[in-house]
């Protein structure tokens, strides 16, 4: 590729490794990139970093479309080292194994969410946006993942040594996976995995919608929301109280919701084509809030399906209290946007039923698993209500 | 309280006792869904006819009674059965007091007031009984708003089910019949007897595409930020204004034309000081409707937590009418000006029904009002 401008390649590198990751650039205009590959370059002489001579060395590109069933493709090392995430049989755990699958399901999960970091901030590198997004300035610096074995729900948490914290009980349902966030302890994934969830690589994806909720917090904000959840969590909770947040207020200056496509959508609420009579997501004239049956890329939402992670009407679920309502919307609400934004970009709304892309569909879920073509495009409503609250998150997270 | 209402107040208080031996057990049966109604002896209209004759008010049961308001007597009495008591229900008079239109269950019924003779019974509803909301409940069938045109050859119906008809009488047909997403927001006629709103988008029912047109409207950020989602709409005596209610104790005065807010109050406090985020939803209290004076300078608001309140049009303040141990779900102002209804249901399930003279509300407003959480126009708004 350096031979042959106006291509170039661009990405981390370590002379250590045998495999690394690069991304394809095109500058014909202005230096841009032009879309995310897999380049799986086997490392045969350079001449230091960021100066690889690419026309010596053997390279495989893979498209960036989404594998149903991951194969993992590089070392657990090789990745940890470029995104900022580490696992627990890494770092001395060796009761908490992961397999060499499920960390193949770590990494896409990761990378998916890196290359919608990477749309959205126009970064060079998928890598670059995750840990921008996701990692950097915390402490430690990388996002844990720890594996529990499937026997029990009570599940212990053991920390690095180096890092030397206390063990974390938490409960995480067999088969399941659970994100903590708490203060003063890294920011972790435990999966209490016998055997890998139905989804595991939305399911990863989903539990770093939390993480994105909990780095997305402002902490000097006047609402408890913002301060203590996270501004992604204060989004849905406006939909849920029907009062904005100080972010997302339509009364701001920019509006965040000015002049969209789905022009009723507002903070308090998501609106289909049909304006107020047709609600997506918030609350009902009769005073009941809902998360909406519409629009997911997957349903109904009373089983787990992969754009669901946490369907309200699931058995398990049923009793859950307000707060985790809007944190699990929040963590599905992540899981779509990240899906359409890797395969919708630049967005489009209002143009096909029920869509090609991942994510967020055009279709209704009630009770149907198949689902069913809804034309007033309750699924552009929800993507384009999620750009507008991701823009607004990056503008004021600073990322 | 004067004779008539006192005698009144006795009377109602008769029916309540009565009502209250007959209450269907049958609706202790267990059901397969989560439904959202009122429980069956709950009030869920009134409307005052306009000469003030009659006084027409229907029961989430399905029951339908007529008082002549200057016997306090029956003159119509009708029920009809259902398989759950209703969430909604609406009656409403036309202009000359010719007809009664009664919209119970999926049909609307409307009566010869000469000889109360029922006329005609309209399905504006949709066939099945029960009505599923996305948040896994189901609703009765019934309906959200129900009015007649000026001219009283319309009628205007929107069922739970959100299928907006309007009913010519002349016609004996529909000219409006359609299914319109799946949150019914309530909805008025505007003056021109052309035009149908919700406060923010307007239907003209001589050009249905597209159905609902989006206004621009000028909003105040002082509602936009505190009150929340609307959840009841009354328009002033000639339909050039519009108030609507919210489920955070807030009226917004609108132009009934271009939506833009005229003046925006909150009655009392949203939410206690101190709280903030997601807590704010524990304190939702909806206005579940509200209803102007004859002189439009006065709106009569009733809420979830059984208070009855005044607000001055002009100025905002406020006063406290009554407070019922219950939700309210309905009030009228009589339009010759002599009293104010409400209705609901107590703790205990038993009907709210009560008057209150005009007279009686001035004299309260002239001792006992009190400024808004916050009153703000479009000079003042911030």
């Amino acid at each position: 590729l350096g031979q042959n401008p106006p291509w170039y390649a661009q990405g981390s590198y370590s002379a250590q490794t045998a495999w690394n990751t690069i991304v394809a650039y095109n500058n014909t205009s202005a230096p841009r990139y032009v879309d995310t590959f897999w380049l799986y370059v086997a490392h045969n002489g350079t001449q230091g970093y960021g100066n690889i001579y690419v026309d010596n060395i053997r390279f495989t590109c893979v498209p960036n479309t989404p594998t149903p069933t991951p194969t993992p493709t590089t070392t657990p090392t090789a990745v940890a080292e470029t995104y900022k995430i580490r696992f627990s049989n890494e770092l001395g755990q060796t009761a908490s194994g992961w397999s060499s699958g499920e960390i193949g399901y770590i990494e896409t999960g990761v990378q998916i969410v890196g290359e919608a970091f990477q749309i959205q901030l126009n970064a060079p590198s998928p890598q670059n946006a995750f840990n921008r997004v996701m990692v950097n300035g915390a402490d430690p610096q990388y996002i844990y993942f720890f594996k529990a074995d499937g026997t029990s729900s009570s599940v212990t948490i053991v920390y690095p040594p180096e890092l030397n914290k206390p063990n974390f009980a938490v409960n995480v349902t067999a088969g399941g996976c659970l994100t903590v966030n708490n203060n003063g302890l890294p920011r972790t994934i435990v999966c209490n995995w016998a055997t890998p969830a139905q989804y595991p690589v939305h399911a990863i994806v989903h539990e770093l919608g939390h993480v994105f909720t909990n780095r997305s917090i402002i902490a000097n904000s006047t609402n408890i929301d913002e301060s203590t959840r996270g501004l992604l969590y204060a989004a849905i909770a406006s939909t849920y109280s029907g009062i904005c947040t100080p972010a997302f207020n339509n009364a701001n200056n920019p509006n965040p919701f000015a002049e969209m496509v789905f022009d009723v959508s507002r903070c308090e609420s998501i609106n289909d084509s049909r304006g107020q009579n047709g609600i997506v997501m918030g609350r009902l004239v009769g005073g009941a809030w809902v998360r909406g049956e519409r629009g997911w890329g997957s349903g109904p939402d009373n089983i787990f399906t992969e754009f669901q992670q946490h369907p309200l009407d699931f058995t398990l679920f049923l009793n859950d209290p307000p707060d985790t309502v809007v944190d699990e919307t929040a963590a599905d609400m992540f899981l779509n946007w990240v899906y359409r934004r890797r395969t919708n970009n630049p967005p489009t709304y209002r143009t096909t039923v029920p869509g090609i892309w991942e994510g967020f569909r055009n279709q209704e879920w009630s009770n149907n698993g198949g689902g069913s073509d809804d034309f007033n495009y309750p699924g552009d409503a929800r993507f384009e209500w999620m750009n507008r609250v991701m823009n607004q998150i990056f503008t004021l997270k600073g990322w | 309280m004067n004779t008539a209402n006192a005698q009144m107040f006795r009377s109602v208080l008769l029916i309540i006792l009565l009502s209250v031996l007959m209450i269907n057990t049958g609706h202790a049966q267990e059901t397969p869904q989560t439904i959202l109604n009122r429980p069956p002896l709950a009030v869920l209209d009134i409307q005052y006819s306009p000469d003030g004759r009659y006084l027409a008010r229907v029961y989430a049961e399905g029951r339908l009674e007529v008082l002549d308001t200057s016997t306090n007597l029956l003159v119509l009495e009708d029920s009809i059965e259902l398989p759950n008591s209703l969430e909604r229900a609406r009656v409403d008079w036309s202009p000359s007091v010719d007809r009664l239109a009664a919209g119970i269950g999926a049909q609307v019924y409307i009566w010869d007031v000469a000889n109360w003779r029922l006329l005609e019974t309209v399905q504006a509803g949709r066939g099945e009984p029960l009505v599923y909301f996305e948040d896994g409940s189901y609703i009765p069938e019934g309906f959200v708003s129900l009015q007649w045109d000026s001219t009283g050859t319309l009628l205007m119906a929107q069922s739970v089910s959100s299928r907006y008809t309007v009913w010519s009488t002349d016609q004996q047909a529909f000219i409006v019949d359609q299914v319109i997403g799946n949150n019914p927001v309530p909805i008025v006629w505007l003056a021109d007897d052309r035009h149908i709103s919700n406060g923010d988008s307007v239907f003209d029912i001589y050009n249905q595409t597209p159905v609902f047109v989006q206004l621009s409207p000028q909003r105040l950020t002082g509602v936009v930020s505190n009150c929340g989602p609307y959840s009841s709409i009354a328009s002033n005596s000639d339909r050039t204004q519009i108030v609507r209610a919210t489920i955070y104790r807030c009226i917004a005065i609108q132009d009934a034309f271009t939506g833009d807010e005229i003046a925006g109050y909150q009655i009392t406090p949203g939410w206690p000081e101190g709280i903030s985020g997601i807590a704010v939803a524990e304190y939702m209290n909806p206005i579940w409707d509200v209803s102007w004076s004859p002189d439009d300078r006065t709106i009569i608001a009733v809420d979830s937590l059984g208070a009855v309140r005044v607000v001055h049009v002009a100025t905002g303040m406020v006063t406290l009418i009554a407070q019922q141990d219950g939700p309210l779900y309905v009030v009228d102002w009589a339009d010759d000006n002599s009293a104010i209804a409400y209705g609901g249901n107590t703790q205990a399930e038993a009907a709210i029904f009560a008057t209150v003279s005009v007279a009686e509300v001035e004299q309260l407003m002239a001792t006992e009002a009190r400024q808004p959480e916050f009153a703000i126009t479009p000079a003042t708004d911030r």
